[in-house]
């Protein structure tokens, strides 16, 4: 039954995709007007419709044989950017050659994309978790609406030189995170009445990243002292407290050769390494909650997008960021100091897959190995449950201040957050709901 | 250009002209519309009022920003309308209301049209709405990809109008030119900008020829169409009885299949206990032969109507008649009424006429369901023809069989009141059975039922015991109807299904036609057997169907008066509640234009365009992917030095015009203007001298 509903949706689909290629916004209104003067015009007898319906088939039928008359070559290439993101418009250049010999006006581009509907897998779990929710049908298509990839209407182009290449510009808006897959270019060439367009397709595949959605942050003063980095921070290019000279000493398997003094070495012939006074820095961790039994939550894609935000925009110059999440095993990287690039956290944002098969558990042994060097800890959960309050109570323990963001569905959170496991003065902890998660975050 | 348009390009309809023929709004057109509308419907008297609204905008600079509230006001208006149209056009029409409700389309689309016309900001809720229900992200709201959809109330209400004026039956040639003028009207200005207009223009016309030809084509075809489906069909039409012949199922092989939906309802106005069951006659037969009962030279003749709206009189009243009343579809059986024998008259039928033959038949004609009171006497005799010869002939093929049974029943010399007796206790000993048995080819059906057999349903039953009673000397005839015997109490009322077809014998005796059912008494309980017992559930949702019909009826029984009286004043308070809650801030338009140009923003009125202007007509053109900085460098060479040395200090003014948060002062966008006009003289002077040598 599922599989004759989900094929149902898709034939809707092509045909929606197909119609509104194949005819012009004019075209379109034409062929409405064309089933509502058939209902209308049904019996000859009591009514005259039936002569509009005809008049509209003819003018149809005029447009469809004069669109396949002219003779349209083209080529294209595109030139994408290397990133996109999401809800933000992705422009990129269309070098298009009109190889006709007369100029092409009124053509607009349109592009194809891969997995542009579901699959039924995927269109399932849609089905189950509407079930669960209980939710209606236009909730349903909401939730089909929001896998959506990209918003791509039609570019309309300027005038295509003849027998030349005109250089123009697409623009998308990229609806979700992950690899975008551009898949064919197809250039719509209306009729002479305006009303079928003559579609040339050229295929491209191509693909782009398409990183998190990004928020506006407030100036977040992230709490916390600075904590002795023991030898981490080999790789770092600016370091704040140390290079404060203590003794030399002879080298040991596992020091790092940016430790090594080469002038010693020359004079004694065997590696000498010099040693500092302890490092001292300020080092936070961003915890990111990817479990979930959905393939897809709005839930999750908010909290990738803070996620990507906090990553973004807290000034990494001075401090260091630890960007710890379980996708299909314990991830954790560091950015700050010079030590990484925030873009390249968004890469691996963008990403980010819901850890369907492990619990929560499995993030805690890689946060208790960090304790000692934490000075403070951002938690973005999708939940709240015994679990996420007994990490918060380890890092309370010891002493780390923490603040907690908790991204609650339309409805709200299932179970109420207890504030009592918040034990210091500089940690809090906040419920973000999806549709309002700009505003929650301008009031932190 | 095509060769066509040469050929009309040296007519002097080239492209300047064509090119040149203005769009008219889409406002203007609806105008065009709603006139064309009057004229097809000829309801000039509303038409004139809308396009007078519509047009007064030029006169009335007032426009009002419209909220989303605003506008779903409107559209509740929208629906108020619709639904009192609706409401009036049933109580006027009483059966097929949907043209005539089309056809009054525009006026229910009215408080829409105001709104598009008179308020601001109407686009830009539309595009936002269906942006909304197709669930296009809030960033595509943003961006530049943002698209005015072309959709405007205007040109729904110009479908709307051509859709109304289309509604009609009058066929005028005028309609098609006007419609597809109209529609020209509204393609032209969105035609591609490829498309040459002399093209364009013959395209149309082409599509309109075509269209012209094929519903000409069309209609001839549909007629041709119909009388070969009405010769298919023939008197197929299921449910009807003719009054003038009725083909029984007897010796037919198989099952009876009876339908359990529920014909009609009756309900008795007095309660008297033995009125139920009753038999209600729709019709009588005096001639069998081979195993058709027919009305021989039925005729009908008018029924006078009675003094009150829908009383009908078909006998002289008595003072034991009884009343019953019929909740029924007027169309059922063909206009033919099921009446109780004797019945003197009929009261709350609305029909135009009523006719009835010699045999007792009623017939009316007449569309929708009706609830009528039936006033008839019990016992006493109706007002059916006398009987003639035709009354007593026994078929040849049936005659041994009937008097094989007369001889056995010794009826010979019995009083005519013994005879009937016994032929009623003689069919006692029968089967009632609705399986049709096998036939004796050699031996006609009743012969058969009454020799071998003995089992049928209730027209063998019927039809043996007239021939029986005519082979006595006594006139009989055969009669069709219902057995009006089931009670509901759902619904508080007699139910008579389909199932409940029954036939029966009408002798005369002692001046008097009478009734004479011989058919076991058990035969309802058999046909009852056989229902489903999910049969309650269809009940229960053809009994809601029948209150959903008797309280639009009862709606229908006022008149236009009282409807008018009702809907008016809710229409006034629906109106009043709008113009309360309308939130739209009033703003004059023309003065708003004005404003507008004057806080232009970001510059978009620099005079640096008209240099980007005039070079790109001379080839110039700055690509897309170009900044002016860029563009200038690139066209540098192609400028003189005067021209560049006031080219490069206009487009910083015009950067900072544009971009600059701050703005420039009074003297600097001065400058500016001075600076681009300067420039735009030098360079019409250096064309000119170019021109010159």
């Amino acid at each position: 039954m599922n599989r004759a509903i989900y094929r149902l949706l898709r034939l809707n689909h092509r045909v929606r995709l197909w119609l509104s290629r194949q005819l012009t916004p004019s075209g379109l209104w034409l062929l409405a007007g064309l089933f509502v003067f058939g209902l209308i015009g049904l019996d000859i007898k009591r009514s005259i419709s039936y002569q509009i319906f005809v008049f509209l088939l003819a003018i149809l039928v005029v447009s469809i044989v004069l669109s396949r008359l002219g003779r349209y070559r083209f080529s294209a290439v595109r030139r994408l950017p290397r990133f996109g993101t999401v809800g933000t418009p992705l422009q990129y250049r269309v070098v298009i050659d009109n190889r006709s010999r007369r100029p092409q006006q009124g053509v607009s581009l349109v592009e194809s994309f891969e997995n542009a509907l579901p699959n039924f897998r995927t269109f399932q779990n849609i089905v189950r978790q509407s079930r669960q929710a209980k939710n209606s049908r236009s909730e349903w298509f909401r939730l089909l609406a929001l896998r959506k990839w990209t918003f791509a209407p039609a570019v309309p182009l300027p005038s295509l030189a003849a027998q030349g290449e005109t250089e123009v510009i697409g623009e998308i808006i990229p609806l979700r995170r992950g690899l975008l897959r551009f898949q064919r270019l197809t250039l719509a060439c209306p009729d002479p009445l305006g009303l079928v367009n003559r579609c040339i397709s050229i295929d491209r595949p191509q693909s782009v990243l398409i990183l998190p959605q990004r928020y506006e942050l407030p100036a977040l003063r992230l709490p916390g002292s600075r904590r002795n980095q023991a030898d981490s921070l080999a790789l770092a290019a600016s370091v704040g407290d140390s290079e404060e000279f203590r003794a030399l000493r002879e080298y040991r398997p596992g020091d790092s050769p940016r430790k090594i003094h080469w002038k010693s070495w020359a004079k004694l012939g065997k590696p000498v390494i010099r040693e500092e006074q302890e490092e001292y820095s300020v080092r936070h961790a961003l915890i990111l909650d990817t479990f979930q039994a959905e393939d897809y939550s709005e839930v999750m894609e908010e909290a990738i997008a803070i996620a990507a935000s906090l990553a973004y925009t807290v000034q990494t110059q001075e401090s260091l960021l630890d960007m710890v999440f379980v996708n299909d095993q314990a991830h954790c990287f560091t950015v700050g100091r010079g030590l990484g690039q925030s873009e390249y956290l968004l890469e691996l944002l963008a990403s980010v897959v819901p850890c369907q098969d492990k619990g929560f558990e499995t993030l805690l042994p890689l946060v208790r190995s960090r304790l000692s060097l934490l000075s403070g800890c951002i938690c973005i959960f999708l939940t709240w449950n015994r679990d996420r309050q007994t990490l918060i109570e380890q890092l309370q323990a010891a002493g780390i201040p923490v603040l907690v963001l908790i991204i609650a569905p339309e409805k709200g959170l299932a179970t109420p957050p207890d504030h009592s496991c918040l034990q210091d003065a500089d940690s809090s902890l906040h419920v973000l709901t999806v549709n309002n998660i700009q505003a929650g975050l301008l009031a932190l | 250009m095509t060769p066509t348009g040469k050929r009309l390009g040296r007519l002097g309809l080239g492209k300047l002209r064509l090119g040149k023929l203005g769009a008219i709004d889409s406002a203007s057109l609806c105008s065009l519309a709603i006139a064309l509308w009057g004229y097809q419907t000829s309801l000039f008297f509303v038409a004139l009022p809308i396009i007078l609204i519509l047009e007064a905008r030029h006169v009335i600079q007032q426009r009002w920003q419209i909220s989303l509230s605003d506008l779903k006001e409107a559209g509740k208006l929208c629906a108020a309308l619709l639904a009192i149209l609706l409401v009036i056009i049933v109580t006027v029409k009483k059966s097929v209301f949907i043209y005539t409700l089309l056809q009054w389309l525009p006026v229910a689309g009215l408080p829409l049209l105001i709104a598009q016309t008179y308020g601001l900001g109407v686009q830009t809720l539309l595009t936002e709405q269906f942006q909304k229900g197709n669930y296009i992200s809030q960033a595509s709201h943003r961006s530049s990809l943002r698209q005015h959809s072309p959709f405007n109330l205007h040109h729904l209400y110009f479908g709307v109008c051509i859709a109304a004026s289309s509604a009609t039956d009058s066929d005028h040639f005028v309609f098609y030119i006007g419609a597809t003028t109209l529609t020209g009207l509204l393609l032209w200005p969105l035609r591609p900008a490829r498309s040459e207009p002399a093209l364009w223009l013959l395209l149309f016309c082409l599509s309109a020829g075509l269209g012209f030809a094929g519903h000409r084509q069309l209609a001839h075809f549909q007629q041709q169409l119909e009388a070969q489906v009405i010769a298919m069909i023939g008197n197929m039409a299921s449910g009807a009885v003719n009054p003038d012949g009725n083909s029984t199922r007897m010796g037919s092989v198989g099952r009876l299949k009876l339908s359990n939906s529920i014909a009609f309802r009756v309900k008795a106005d007095q309660a008297l206990p033995d009125t139920f069951p009753v038999l209600l006659q729709e019709a009588t037969y005096n001639q069998y032969k081979l195993s058709t009962w027919t009305a021989e030279n039925s005729l009908f003749s008018d029924v006078p109507p009675g003094s009150d709206d829908g009383e009908w009189i078909l006998g002289p009243a008595t003072e034991q008649d009884v009343t019953l009343t019929i909740s029924t579809d007027l169309e059922r059986g063909d206009g033919i009424l099921t009446l109780p024998r004797g019945t003197s008259r009929l009261q709350q039928l609305p029909v135009e006429e009523m006719q009835r033959n010699q045999f007792g038949a009623v017939q009316v004609n007449a569309k929708g369901s009706a609830a009528y009171q039936v006033q008839f006497s019990r016992g006493t005799g109706s007002l059916d023809a006398r009987p003639t010869s035709a009354d007593l002939q026994v078929p040849n093929v049936d005659k041994a069989a009937v008097e094989s049974v007369f001889d056995q029943l010794s009826l010979t010399g019995k009083s005519e009141r013994e005879i009937v007796s016994l032929i009623a206790a003689y069919f006692q000993d029968f089967q009632y059975s609705l399986d049709l048995i096998k036939p004796d080819p050699a031996v006609s059906a009743v012969s058969d039922f009454l020799l071998n057999t003995q089992t049928g349903h209730c027209e063998y039953f019927a039809s043996a015991t007239a021939l029986l009673l005519r082979e006595a000397g006594i006139p009989a005839r055969y009669a069709v109807g219902y057995s009006a015997h089931e009670f509901s109490s759902l619904e508080g009322q007699y139910i008579v299904r389909s199932r409940d077809a029954h036939a029966w014998t009408l002798f005369y005796l002692d001046g008097r036609w009478q009734t004479l059912d011989t058919t076991p008494p058990d035969w309802t309980a058999q046909e009852k057997a056989m229902t489903s017992p999910l049969q309650v559930i269809s009940d229960f949702f053809a009994f809601l169907g029948f209150q959903a019909s008797y309280r639009i009826r009862q709606l229908g029984e006022l008149g236009l008066k009282e409807v008018l009286m009702i809907v008016i004043p809710l229409f006034c308070y629906l109106l009043w509640r709008s113009v309360q809650v309308f939130q739209g801030q009033q703003t004059n338009s023309t003065a708003n234009t004005n404003q507008l140009k004057q806080q232009k923003p970001n510059g978009l009125d620099s005079e640096f365009y008209q240099i980007e202007k005039t070079l790109s007509e001379q080839g110039l053109e700055r690509l897309r992917t170009e900044s002016f900085l860029q563009w200038g460098d690139r066209i540098q060479a192609a400028l003189s030095p005067s021209q560049q040395s006031t080219f490069k200090p206009a487009l910083i003014l015009h950067y900072r015009y544009r971009f600059d948060p701050q703005g420039l002062t009074a003297t600097e966008r001065q400058q500016l203007q001075s600076l681009s006009q300067q420039w735009l003289v030098e360079h019409s002077k250096k064309n000119a001298e170019e021109q010159n040598h």
